[in-house]
């Protein structure tokens, strides 16, 4: 049998959505309905969300659920920033 | 941390005094019993009995762990992760406790044919029960301290 990895495959930008709102770990958890730990783990990488709480997450920020996870890695904001920069 | 499971505030223990704690009631209990089998006199009874007590004190002190109240706080005051990670604590305290059963059995079939050691009366079996009252209730989340990564601060901001 395949040993699961412990480190989760899904990658997200909680941490910088919850940040760019000026939110606690604990206000987002108390507006998605988990604990704080809950969003501690997720940001770590350490667990993945179900789709249910993917999808509160990405109503609660007001994004599509693919800006805030995916499958391959996000580029780093500078890198984001510079690309923007360059398209004005 | 305040409880969100219904009892008693749950206290987000560093990972460290939850393993420290296991180690001390899985290691204190067998030992002090083992102890006070040994005909060697009154202090090394009285010394068997105090480790017994601490590894019961501690136990005691264990159930206000955030460990603890994850595996045995009402299921309905879980969030998905914490219901997965419960899951997880279960099995492994399964798998724990049926060896520790499976070798209790293998144990007791040896001793009846080699004539070795038995609990043979009250005082005998009022210790395996209470040892087997700590490990039952605590083998979920003595599990949890060993398997999962630190849990306090992460309301750092």
């Amino acid at each position: 049998m395949r040993k699961r990895q412990e480190k989760s495959e899904v990658h997200n930008r909680v941490s910088v959505l919850r940040v760019a709102h000026g939110l606690s770990r604990q206000d987002l958890a108390t507006a998605v309905g988990v604990t704080f730990q809950t969003i501690g783990y997720l940001e770590r990488g350490e667990y993945s969300p179900s789709i249910e709480l993917a999808l509160r997450l990405a109503t609660f920020f007001n994004v599509p659920v693919e800006q805030i996870f995916s499958l391959t890695p996000f580029p780093p904001l500078s890198e984001t920033l510079r690309a923007a920069q360059k398209g004005e | 941390m305040s409880s969100q499971f219904g009892w008693g505030p749950a206290q987000s223990w560093p990972n460290w005094l939850g393993r420290v704690a296991t180690f001390v009631m899985f290691g204190f209990y067998p030992t002090g019993a083992v102890l006070r089998l040994a005909p060697s006199g009154d202090l090394i009874d009285l010394v068997g009995l105090g480790l017994m007590i601490i590894a019961g004190l501690v136990a005691a002190a264990f159930t206000a762990s955030y460990a603890y109240q994850l595996s045995h706080g009402h299921h309905d005051l879980l969030d998905e992760r914490e219901r997965q990670v419960r899951h997880k604590a279960y099995t492994l305290a399964y798998s724990g406790l049926a060896a520790l059963l499976l070798s209790a059995l293998i144990y007791m079939q040896l001793a009846s044919d080699q004539d070795w050691w038995m609990p043979s009366h009250g005082d005998h079996w009022k210790t395996v029960f209470w040892g087997g009252i700590i490990a039952v209730f605590t083998f979920p989340a003595a599990s949890l301290v060993w398997t999962e990564s630190a849990q306090s601060g992460d309301d750092d901001d």
